[in-house]
């Protein structure tokens, strides 16, 4: 059922809200990972401790020609992503839900659940077909995973370069209350994506956003912020600016990806930028390096550095190891020792 | 200035496209065909739409059919001749890109086990597009229109 994995990165690229293209009406498939750590910091850990164990359920289909659905469904119980502190249990969330009708291949529309499309990460977040076992903050902490709403998005073709774009709107909801209670969600949305294939291997794309947005409130305490019971809710729309780029052949595989939050009302501005370098070592063995800095983080910017190997065999176990550390301790960054295995299916 | 930086870096590199080139280069015996109920497939004649159908990066023709393509085997030389003429990439390269439309609710085109029954699988289907060796379709089988062949190796 799972494509096959190859040794190779992609030297295609991805563009903003890829269509579904489904051959049937029901069409079932999804990915697992189990994720193990041993984090030094911010509590010494004494035993290896089950930081992610996930499966998500993916059902897709064509209803009429130009009619489809897509459904992710998340059974998770994650103690952290690079944010611990923050457990979620989901029991079955939505991760994606909506329909979409294809009027043309420069014009479709979406309504429902589906992946924000801010940078490149969170639309191929998939464990399986991530190169760390953490996540960068950069790609998901300034805005909400998913969201609820209306999307135009396309994809065409100039000078033999593809291009896509993405126009969401993702109106005052608050659908999420129960969904995403740890995570930062959309109060409101207006946004935009484009990305293209500048060159064989080379993808570039902007996003831009208008977003009102709620997270869990941080307190200070002597130890550093911790996070609070309520969530807190920007006063005013903030203005979202991202930028990321991915060159891949068939031995390296560079991608960068930064996210600006302007400043608002009691709110200072917030960001990141990451950038992850893979080399192929040999056969399906790459090594690693992921960098990271994001502000603020307990009130003041935080560097992630994470060091380790990616195994990719065969169709169905991809297994990634390494290290996390931390420039500037945080209290809720953990620093440490991380293995995982993930799975399409 | 991350994303000036890259605004900068998308106009230095937007010129010029490699992907066909190479490919247009070898592989010279492959020719693509469709079926001939496709009354648009003249205007389309293009090695880089049938790239793009072949991706299942667009899926209409222009008359508004959808586009069926059709693939052989992972393991048939004449499928590897194509992707890397006609996709830019191998099969095993191409395998991680199928892995991420995966991820959104998309397969790779079907594939059929023979030359011989991709042109019936193009005869038969309204909207689809294949590929086979130009020895099969100096005279097309009734259905199936040949909309072109990959240019002769120059290099010999």
């Amino acid at each position: 059922m799972a494509m096959l994995f190859a040794c190779v990165s992609p030297a295609l690229g991805q563009l903003p809200a890829p269509p579904v293209v489904g051959t049937g009406p029901l069409q079932v498939g999804g990915y697992g990972a189990l994720t193990l750590s041993f984090a030094e910091r911010p509590e010494p850990a004494h035993a290896v401790e089950v930081s992610e164990l996930a499966v998500a359920v993916l059902a897709w289909g064509q209803i009429s020609p130009r009619t489809s659905y897509l459904a992710e469904l998340d059974m998770a119980k994650r103690t952290s992503e690079t944010w611990t502190g923050r457990e979620t249990d989901r029991r079955l969330a939505p991760v994606r839900m909506y329909l979409e009708y294809t009027a043309s291949d420069l014009l479709r529309f979406r309504a429902g659940r589906f992946l924000t499309p801010i940078g490149q990460w969170n639309e191929q977040h998939a464990e399986p077909l991530t190169w760390t076992p953490t996540r960068p903050l950069t790609t998901y902490l300034p805005f909400a995973k998913s969201l609820n709403g209306l999307l135009v998005a396309g994809e065409g073709s100039a000078g033999g370069h593809d291009l896509g774009y993405a126009v969401y709107w993702a109106p005052s909801l608050d659908l999420d209350r129960d969904l995403s209670a740890e995570e930062s969600r959309f109060v409101n949305a207006f946004g935009a994506r484009v990305a293209g294939v500048a060159r064989p291997g080379l993808t570039l794309g902007l996003s831009v956003a208008r977003i009102r947005r709620s997270r869990p409130i941080e307190e200070a305490d002597t130890t550093g912020a911790e996070v609070g019971e309520g969530r807190e809710e920007d006063g005013s729309g903030r203005a979202l600016l991202g930028a990321d780029v991915r060159w891949e052949t068939g031995r390296v595989d560079l991608s960068a990806e930064a996210n600006w939050l302007a400043a608002a009302e009691g709110a200072p501005y917030e960001g990141g930028a990451s950038g992850t370098a893979a080399v192929r070592v040999y056969g399906p063995l790459w090594t690693v390096l992921r960098g990271e800095t994001y502000r603020p983080v307990d009130g003041r910017s935080v560097r992630i550095g994470f060091a380790g190997v990616t195994v990719r065999t065969g169709p169905h176990l991809v297994l990634k190891a390494g290290r996390q550390f931390l420039h500037h301790p945080s209290s809720r960054i953990p620093d440490g020792w991380f293995l995982s295995f993930s799975s399409l299916f | 200035m991350v994303p000036v930086l890259l605004v900068a870096l998308l106009a230095a590199t937007w010129g010029g496209t490699a992907t066909l080139a190479t490919g247009q280069e070898r592989d010279a015996a492959i020719c693509v065909v469709a079926n001939l109920s496709e009354p648009a497939r003249d205007s389309v004649a293009d090695l880089d739409v049938i790239r793009r159908f072949f991706l299942m990066r667009e899926r209409f023709w222009p008359s508004g059919a959808a586009v069926h393509p059709v693939n052989l085997p992972a393991s048939s030389s004449l499928r590897e001749r194509f992707s890397r003429a006609a996709l830019g990439q191998s099969v095993q390269e191409l395998a991680p890109y199928w892995n991420e439309r995966y991820f959104h609710g998309t397969r790779p085109p079907p594939t059929v086990a023979s030359e011989a029954a991709v042109l019936l699988y193009v005869a038969r289907t309204p909207g689809a597009v294949g590929y086979v060796e130009r020895s099969q379709v100096e005279a097309p089988p009734a259905g199936v229109a040949r909309l072109f062949c990959l240019p002769e190796r120059e290099d010999g």
